[in-house]
């Protein structure tokens, strides 16, 4: 059992995955939060925990291999799961069988069977461990920005969204991006944060048709790599979902979201003109950015460690949310693996 | 050689434009006059009103009634921007009096118009032009000689966005417009995927819920899934009149071609210069070339050649972009699911 947790004492944590998700985005987030204490950092690469050392030499912490090792810490309260994909399932599942909080990265993972078995699981612990699914736009200011206007009711009702997202489909480890089994390819990696986000906008989806497929060369043959969505929502409302993998590596990060309602619409993108810094070097793309001091990995690390300090607990993306839009990707990848079939999701 | 243009209705906003330059005024009535391109030699407008307003202010004989016009006033070509529904008789008569047509888009508004709009012009040696102004803007040209090169390759996934504010008046009367966004914002855009990919649709299917504007009768949000013919790459098209008033521009018309070597994405209204006025009226004002300037010109110029230019789009073009906003209304009642571009069948000569 967890020892009760006091809410002012910092969470003790462990980070499984060294890749870009724990290295980049929730790392330097994490050590800036005076709730987190970070004890332990597990990575099956040598090499990573070698760079981990190099990036963070004043941070005395355990460097495991084997994320056994850290789960059989007592110390440990709460993990965060940045490992790949194909492993979410398999770690999240170890990590609350072993009494741990977990966060763990979208998408919840690559199987809608794995995903549901998880959500048992948690479910059934719920009254002392939460499970957190990180969909960051939940997060993210200029997202959240967009459904507190929506839910203000100053624009009226949602009528029509459209959200796109690109970037060239990342290296990752062992190239599973690549592998359509693996990571569910672009639809669970990238539509889904805009599916979820549209889902925690505007509710039910009542059905899904895509288009879309193999473009790049790049992965698996099966591998979807590009998709144009179309959500129908229980509400009356549409949506169109684009994202794409098969753009050059020179492609900056894109993202782009609108919605008009009835009685206006709103819209944000990541572009030039709608943010606060721009970053130029010799030899480097021009990076643009908005650099939140409290960005959405900060705010949700935040929820995630108020939840774990909190009774009762109350993940604050219920896993079975988390669920719900894996199974709306899901059904849009089954619609175009049937030629644009309407596919009604459960 | 001057031509001499009878103009057919002022019901299209458009209408105003074409008649300031060929009069030789920029069309958003600032800069310098230039030598009249060529002349206006009548108006025709069934709106009394509008159409003794505008001869007067063109300095032009007024017709109630286009066919009194053709017979009456020695023209050499006509602008048709008249209600959409309107297109295919004045389309006919004109043909018939043999005179050299631009027509506003959409051409038609069935199958049926379009094919007896066919008939007529095929047996009458006049020039059609289909107001695809598109065509001409500097970003779509780029985008064909980039294309032509051939360093992207091939063209693997089309988006696009022909988004809009509600234009208002006719266009919400479904017997006069045929239709609201889907038919009034499907056609640029088809238009320029046909010309960037030289490949026609194939199949189509739309959506369309619940409306922006529940006063409207027609619908003012669409949402187009393609496939093209030869190749069958997904396309997309948005061509919502979603909008609101305040919006700083009229809409937008934005493609991305995702490719084989990399993306093209063209944004054909974005340069601008920001304009706020004491009042809060705050807008972008577009910098640059005139879009509908170059099309006059040009079919000036095709007019003149007997022939119609290269780039231009003839009744072909404006036909196959027009079935597919049709397919699109048909997929509609179909719910939602893919159907084939109808094609045009030959009508049988009426009496």
């Amino acid at each position: 059992m967890m020892n009760p947790v006091s809410s002012s004492s910092a969470v003790n944590i462990g980070i499984i995955g060294l890749g870009h998700a724990g290295m980049s985005l929730h790392l330097p987030k994490l050590c800036r939060n005076t709730r987190a204490s970070i004890l332990a950092v597990a990575d099956i690469q040598d090499e990573r925990l070698t760079k981990f050392s190099l990036a963070y030499p004043n941070l005395k912490v355990k460097k495991v291999r084997d994320y056994q090792e850290l789960l059989e810490d007592e110390k440990i309260q709460a993990v965060f799961v940045t490992s790949p994909t194909p492993t979410h399932f398999e770690i999240a599942m170890d990590a609350l069988r072993a009494g741990k909080h977990v966060f763990c990265e979208k998408p919840i993972s690559s199987s809608v069977e794995e995903a549901t078995q998880l959500v048992q699981e948690a479910e059934s612990r719920s009254q002392s461990q939460v499970l957190m699914i990180g969909h960051v736009i939940r997060y993210w200011p200029d997202y959240v920005a967009i459904k507190r206007t929506i839910d203000s009711g100053t624009i009226g009702e949602p009528v029509i969204a459209r959200a796109y997202r690109a970037i060239r489909m990342p290296d990752g480890w062992e190239d599973f991006y690549g592998k359509s089994d693996q990571s569910g390819g672009v639809l669970f990696d990238l539509s889904i944060h805009d599916i979820d986000f549209l889902i925690w906008c505007l509710g039910n989806v009542s059905s899904v048709y895509a288009q879309g497929g193999h473009l790049s060369g790049r992965g698996d043959r099966d591998l979807i790599d590009y998709a144009q969505v179309h959500l129908d929502f229980e509400s009356g409302a549409m949506a169109y979902v684009e994202s794409n993998w098969a753009v050059p590596k020179s492609f900056p990060f894109t993202t782009a979201f609108e919605i008009s309602c009835r009685g206006g619409m709103v819209s944000v993108s990541n572009s030039q003109a709608h943010s606060s810094m721009e970053l130029t070097m010799d030899d480097q793309e021009k990076l643009i950015r908005n650099p939140w001091e409290r960005d959405g990995y900060f705010l949700e690390e935040d929820a995630f460690l108020d939840s774990v300090t909190s009774t009762p607990h109350g993940s604050p993306i219920a896993p079975k949310d988390a669920l719900y839009s894996l199974k709306v990707a899901n059904a849009a990848r089954e619609s175009i693996h049937y030629n644009g079939k309407e596919v009604f999701p459960k | 050689m001057t031509v001499k243009f009878g103009m057919i209705s002022f019901a299209h906003g458009h209408a105003d434009s074409y008649a300031e330059i060929i009069k030789g005024n920029s069309s958003n009535g600032e800069g310098e006059t230039k030598d009249p391109l060529s002349e206006i030699v009548a108006i025709s407008d069934n709106d009394e009103r509008r159409g003794l307003d505008r001869s007067k202010k063109f300095g032009c004989k007024y017709f109630r009634h286009y066919e009194e016009m053709l017979e009456n006033v020695e023209i050499d070509a006509v602008v048709i921007a008249s209600e959409n529904s309107m297109h295919k008789n004045q389309v006919v008569a004109s043909a018939r009096a043999r005179k050299h047509i631009l027509c506003e888009k959409p051409i038609a508004i069935t199958i049926d118009q379009l094919s007896e709009m066919k008939d007529e012009l095929e047996k009458n040696n006049v020039i059609f032009q289909t107001a695809f102004v598109m065509r001409y803007a500097s970003p779509v040209l780029e985008a064909c000689s980039i294309l032509k090169e051939g360093k992207l390759g091939e063209i693997k996934a089309i988006s696009a966005t022909n988004h809009g504010k509600y234009p208002g008046g006719w266009f919400g009367k479904r017997e006069l417009s045929g239709g609201g966004a889907i038919m009034d914002h499907t056609v640029h855009v088809a238009d320029l995927i046909r010309l960037f990919t030289g490949d026609d649709f194939g199949q189509v299917r739309a959506s369309s819920r619940k409306n922006l504007r529940s006063e409207l009768v027609v619908e003012d949000v669409g949402l187009l899934y393609a496939k093209m013919k030869k190749t069958g790459i997904p396309v997309s098209i948005d061509c919502s009149w979603s909008r609101p008033d305040a919006w700083p521009i009229w809409g937008d018309l934005i493609i991305e071609l995702v490719c084989e070597k990399g993306v093209l994405k063209i944004d054909c209204f974005r340069p601008h210069m920001d304009v706020a006025l004491n009042g809060g009226s705050f807008f972008w004002k577009g910098v640059g070339e005139d879009y509908n300037e170059k099309m006059i010109s040009s079919f000036c110029d095709s007019i003149e050649r007997k022939k119609l230019s290269s780039i231009g789009a003839g009744f072909d073009d404006g036909a196959k972009a027009g079935l597919v906003a049709l397919a699109a209304y048909s997929s509609l009642n179909r719910e939602s699911s893919y159907v084939d571009l109808p094609s045009m069948v030959t009508v049988p000569k009426s009496a």
